[in-house]
């Protein structure tokens, strides 16, 4: 296996209950291949977050403490190349076909329902960390 | 009108209130005012028939007196044409004694009018007609006989003379006798005239005394009506200025009611989020795990029951959904207002068809304009979901002129927009969010005709 294959998938967490984010962070961690880079609460701390550790993924909140994961889907959809190859989901209570139409009009590439799609979340993070071992295509 | 202010103002008015009689006064006034010109009217009216009397009482006196000194000049005619005669027997000299002959007669038959029988020179008169009628004969009998008909002893006078001398006295007292009746008549007629003057004069001054009065009396009521005019104008500005100050309180205290009320939904969405999201989530998700973990071993049973405990703490988290759903508008802040509004019609047309006309881009208005008129669109959706009855409905937003116009048009039940029943509707917390922007709601129903609620206001942009 090269190096590259051993690289782990840099997750940031935007999330603003605490609570929450420990229990996602938990599951998470139970997933091999993955690293949580850093967590936000905040929609400009989330955006200085993902500028800084430059993960591969962010798992976006839309209700946020300060502003909302939209305006941070918003943010990395109109510069991308500030953020190099960030991926985003989004992982809300807001499941609103309206807000999931936006969410992936804005680079969303998948939106779970927070409080019925924990699963599929993890299922599809853990598809996520085994394509990024295996090394792009 | 608060009771302070009623009472306040009554005691202001009672100052001006009209005692009962005054207000007829000026009637009597005038009516006065009337008869005294009348009585003026006749006065004067007497006072140049006395005039005209007491001129023609001076002419009739002046032509008796005239009368009485033609009858003189006539005998004195007389005489001296006879005397001439005698002297020269000619006949010329006769002519004027011929002549007084004829008119002596009918001034006798006048001077018989001026003396009439009663009258007090009567006696007088009756001694002057024999005298002259002597003094006539005397006459007739010296031009008959062409001589004088008596000798006359020396140092005594004719009869001729006596009887001219008689008439001539006879005449002096009659003369003066009328002259002085006749000047206290005039004095008479002049001192009715007088005072004939004098009661025109009283009665002028008095007409003159009541138009002044009456001047007084206009004056008054034209400085009171002034006065009531002027407190009443007073009055409506202090008035309309409480009324302002107590619109401008309501207005106030709406908007704090209107913003507290936002405030306490978006804290306890808040809370019903964070709090109790949080753990509900927590809790599905260690429910989740706890039944992915179960060894082998484990009953179909306890598996059954995971199952159960996730699905209820679901059913939890969806209720708590619903209710934040409806605390707070989903994502407006983030959405944007057509976004909003969007979904809202979204949720409602799984009840009924709804058209959403909506602008693209979004006008982007501030964060509270935007709340305000989303929360206009969902308590119309509301209405009609309970009263409206309505099988189409179209929800529409657009930005003209800087001028942001929302409405809402339903085919329902409708109403009487004019009904107090309304403000239970949420007419008026409508007609109030869209003051609060500068902006107007108009309501436009008829039972059994739809309704269709337009908003409009002016659009305030978001803050960069």
């Amino acid at each position: 296996m090269s190096a590259a294959a051993r690289t782990p998938l840099k997750i940031v967490l935007v999330e603003d209950s605490a609570l929450l984010r420990d229990l996602l962070s938990g599951m998470l961690k139970g997933i091999a291949g993955i690293e949580i880079a850093a967590v936000a609460d905040s929609e400009k701390g989330a955006i200085e977050t993902l500028l800084q550790t430059r993960p591969d993924l962010a798992i976006i909140d839309l209700e946020l403490r300060g502003g909302t994961g939209l305006n941070v889907l918003a943010a990395t959809h109109q510069a991308p190349q500030r953020f190099g190859e960030l991926r985003t989901v989004v992982f809300s209570n807001h499941a609103h076909a309206i807000v999931q139409g936006r969410c992936r009009a804005l680079g969303a590439l998948a939106f779970f329902d927070k409080s019925f799609q924990m699963e599929e979340l993890l299922e599809w993070i853990q598809t996520e960390a085994e394509r990024k071992r295996r090394g792009p295509a | 009108m608060p009771a302070d202010i009623a009472s306040r103002s009554n005691s202001r008015f009672a100052r001006l209130r009209i005692r009962p009689y005054w207000r007829y006064w000026h009637y009597v006034l005038v009516a006065v005012g009337c008869v005294l010109v009348l009585t003026l009217l006749a006065a004067s009216h007497t006072h140049s028939r006395f005039g005209v009397e007491a001129v023609q009482a001076v002419q009739d006196s002046k032509a008796r007196v005239a009368r009485l000194d033609q009858v003189l000049l006539t005998m004195a005619d007389a005489e001296t044409s006879v005397r001439g005669y005698l002297l020269t027997r000619s006949d010329v000299y006769l002519e004027p004694y011929r002549d007084s002959e004829q008119r002596i007669g009918p001034l006798l038959a006048d001077l018989e009018k001026d003396f009439a029988p009663g009258a007090p020179d009567r006696d007088e008169f009756e001694v002057l007609k024999e005298l002259i009628h002597l003094k006539r004969e005397h006459m007739a009998r010296g031009v008959a006989s062409g001589r004088l008909t008596e000798p006359i002893a020396p140092g005594q006078v004719g009869p001729g003379k006596a009887f001219m001398d008689q008439i001539r006295l006879s005449l002096t007292i009659l003369r003066e006798h009328r002259s002085s009746i006749d000047d206290r008549l005039v004095r008479e007629y002049l001192a009715r005239l007088d005072d004939m003057q004098n009661a025109v004069t009283a009665l002028a001054l008095g007409a003159l005394g009541l138009i002044i009065a009456l001047f007084g009396v206009q004056q008054r009521q034209t400085a009171l009506r002034a006065r009531i005019a002027e407190l009443l104008a007073h009055e409506n500005t202090e008035l309309e200025s409480i009324v302002e100050q107590r619109t401008r309180d309501l207005s106030n205290l709406a908007s704090y009611l209107t913003n507290a009320r936002e405030e306490e939904r978006g804290r306890l969405a808040r809370e019903l989020h964070d709090e109790l999201g949080a753990l509900l989530t927590a809790a599905k998700m260690d429910a989740g795990w706890l039944l992915r973990s179960l060894g082998p071993g484990t009953t179909q049973d306890i598996r059954d029951r995971f199952k159960r405990l996730i699905d209820t703490i679901g059913s939890g988290i969806a209720v708590k959904r619903r209710i934040i759903d409806d605390l707070r508008p989903p994502l407006l802040q983030g959405l944007g207002l057509v976004e909003a509004l969007r979904a809202l019609a979204d949720d409602f047309s799984r009840d009924l068809e709804v058209e959403a006309l909506l602008p693209d881009p979004d006008p982007a208005p501030a964060e509270d304009q935007a709340l305000a008129l989303f929360r206009i669109a969902q308590e119309a959706f509301t209405n009609i979901r309970k009263y409206a009855h309505a099988s189409h409905v179209e929800l529409g937003l657009r930005l003209e002129d800087g001028e942001l116009q929302l409405w809402i048009r339903d085919d329902g039940a409708g109403f009487d927009p004019d009904s107090p029943m309304l403000n239970r509707h949420g007419l008026a917390g409508m007609k109030h969010r869209v003051q609060m922007f500068g902006g107007s709601l108009e309501v436009i129903s008829r039972p059994g005709k739809g309704c269709c609620i337009e908003a409009r206001m002016p659009l305030q942009p978001q803050a960069a």
